[in-house]
């Protein structure tokens, strides 16, 4: 074996064996009925037909683009925002930068556990002190605040934004000012131009990530409810495959998901595309 | 519109310490006129520059553009445009946007933007399609775009910092005989910073010698040419510089320096001469030949006609006339 493949080997085994290996597979499942505990048998498109009437799955569908759909841009908006504020070598943001980043590194687990206490309807600061005790009960209220919550973790995004803003060359900006160009006006027609493929490029990521990172929070926060409102896909997918043991209909579904996340991030692609060839 | 710079103090933080990059600049640049600041690299001719624009803040002194005081006003605010070493186009935006953004920013109307850019266009001479984006030009049509950029808001002031330095030595000769044109057709007051003497000499009707942040002489190009005000203004202009040396090397009595240009000097019978020296190096350029001549550690140069240079390891006798020595202090290298 050559040296670089022998390097990669151990990365190469642990992929195929925790990803490739299980995605096969339940691609395979996705054609059967399994339960776990006998065989699994092939029943062909049954799981499919059953899924295109399934209210359930369709509501966790809506669900999660709601989710996805607040998600996305606000955290773009958010890290952009941040990325633009604390830009400058100023001693105040080389403070402010890792405080930007530090919810990403808490563990989701913890993060979601966190927002639970400060959301708690009977003790929670957040309910007891703004009087917000509907955040989690009502339907309206969880689908908002989860996404909501989500928007604090942009350590990512706030790092690639802030090293393309400090990319663009000083002296466009000393342009900008002989030109007379405000502050706005600078923003809007030079910095957010200048960043907008890389930003473009950060949406689709965040859209690919937005649409499973709802699991933890939906889990541990809500457990699906009020009334089904936060049951987004990841989470029915788990629970049809782990609580009601339907393992070969839960990988339809998952297949699906991975269909439908392919064809938003094709499309999202071609309009970045011809947007940016119109530009 | 005049442009002052009136007690022009500046210095930038270096590990730990203050370095003075402006000491006390004093410059007037009358309507109409080009002023060129010249001076090697690290003399403060760009900081000075962009002091001017507004993009630097000066510790202490001045800046009045028509009599007004502008230093405390923004860049946006001064009625001032720049050209830019790296001409410092917008890359995402056309060629048509890049000259229409500062009347953009202004909220000009559609009509006034697409006249004023047309006649700016035209101005320079550029005649590309206005669609392309800057990463599509080539140095000198980026250029072009950076002059009609700056031409286009109709400014009192123009500066230029080093237009040419990024242009092939051809287009360099071609761009400033047309700079200098299109100067004395706008009339519009201009300052325009260089590291090259002979681009000083061409372009100014006024050059200004900077130095360590100071000036060393205000004047016209045949003024520092013919009457250099110090010893650093001799050796820096012309082409070679001025021979500068001690006065006891070519017979004189006291501690002055004296200086002689290259082209003052001829060769001739040793017996009779000035001094003496041996030739080193014979370096042809063009129609001249410049002689590298030394005596004891001690370099004259000559510049000659070809056909008149001797060969190396000659000995040599350098004549020149009275009338073309330069005297300065040996103290503060100022002319006496």
């Amino acid at each position: 074996m050559r040296r670089p493949a022998l390097l990669a080997a151990p990365f190469l085994v642990g992929v195929g064996l925790l990803v490739v290996v299980p995605a096969v597979a339940a691609a395979v499942l996705a054609f059967t009925e399994f339960s776990g505990v006998q065989p699994p048998r092939f029943n062909g498109l049954d799981n499919l037909e059953r899924l295109l009437s399934d209210t359930a799955f369709w509501r966790a569908t809506g669900n999660t683009l709601i989710y996805v759909a607040i998600a996305v841009p606000l955290r773009l908006a958010a890290a952009t925002f941040a990325a633009l504020a604390l830009h400058r070598r100023a001693r105040s943001s080389i403070v402010a930068r890792p405080i930007v980043y530090l919810p990403s590194v808490v563990p989701d687990a913890a993060y979601a556990l966190l927002w639970l206490w400060l959301l708690n309807p009977l003790y929670g600061p957040l309910a007891t002190v703004f009087g917000a005790s509907g955040i989690l009960t009502s339907p309206w209220g969880a689908r908002i605040a989860l996404p909501l919550i989500a928007v604090f973790q942009i350590g990512e995004a706030f790092v690639v934004a802030l090293a393309v803003r400090r990319s663009i060359p000083a002296d466009v900006y000393e342009a900008a000012a002989m030109d007379g160009a405000s502050p706005w006006f600078t923003t809007t027609r030079l910095t957010l131009p200048l960043m907008a493929p890389v930003l473009a490029l950060l949406a689709l990521r965040d859209l690919v990530f937005s649409l499973q990172v709802n699991f933890v929070p939906a889990l541990l926060l809500t457990d699906g409810g009020p009334r089904y409102a936060t049951t987004y896909l990841p989470l029915y997918v788990y629970r049809t495959a782990f609580r009601y043991f339907r393992l070969g209909y839960a990988s339809t579904m998952a297949l699906s998901m991975f269909v439908v996340t392919a064809l938003i991030v094709y499309v999202q692609y071609r309009l970045f595309k011809r947007w940016r060839s119109a530009a | 519109m005049t442009v002052a710079v009136r007690g022009l103090t500046k210095s930038f933080d270096d590990r730990g310490g203050k370095r003075r990059v402006l000491d006390a600049v004093d410059i007037e640049v009358p309507d109409g006129r080009m002023m060129v600041v010249v001076g090697p690299s690290g003399s403060g001719k760009t900081t000075l520059l962009r002091c001017i624009a507004g993009l630097e803040r000066p510790d202490e002194g001045a800046v009045e553009v028509n009599g007004t005081d502008v230093t405390a006003a923004a860049p946006g605010d001064r009625d001032i445009a720049m050209v830019f070493q790296d001409y410092a186009l917008y890359p995402h935006l056309s060629v048509r946007d890049n000259i229409a953004f500062g009347l953009r920013a202004r909220k000009q109307s559609r009509e006034d933007i697409d006249r004023a850019v047309d006649a700016a266009v035209a101005r320079v001479e550029l005649f590309i399609d206005l669609d392309r984006r800057p990463r599509n030009l080539s140095g000198g049509e980026r250029q072009r775009v950076a002059l009609a950029r700056a031409l286009v808001r109709r400014p009192s002031v123009f500066l230029l910092d080093e237009p040419l330095s990024n242009l092939d030595a051809e287009l360099r000769s071609h761009t400033r005989v047309e700079i200098k044109r299109l100067q004395k057709d706008t009339n519009v007051t201009s300052v325009y910073v260089t590291h090259d003497q002979v681009e000083a000499m061409t372009m100014g009707d006024l050059v200004a010698v900077l130095d360590g942040g100071r000036i060393q002489q205000v004047g016209t190009p045949t003024e520092i040419y013919d009457r250099p005000a110090t010893a650093f203004v001799a050796r820096f202009f012309g082409t070679p510089g001025m021979n500068v040396f001690p006065a006891a090397l070519c017979g004189l009595s006291g501690e002055s320096l004296i200086g002689v240009r290259p082209e003052s000097i001829r060769l001739g019978d040793p017996g009779t001469a000035r001094t003496r020296a041996t030739v080193d190096v014979v370096e042809p350029v063009g129609a001249d030949a410049i002689v590298h001549t030394s005596l004891d550690a001690h370099v004259f140069l000559v510049r000659l006609h070809r056909h008149e240079a001797p060969s190396v390891g000659a000995q040599v006798g350098l004549h020149f006339e009275d009338a073309d020595m330069h005297r300065f202090d040996p103290a503060n290298g100022r002319r006496v």
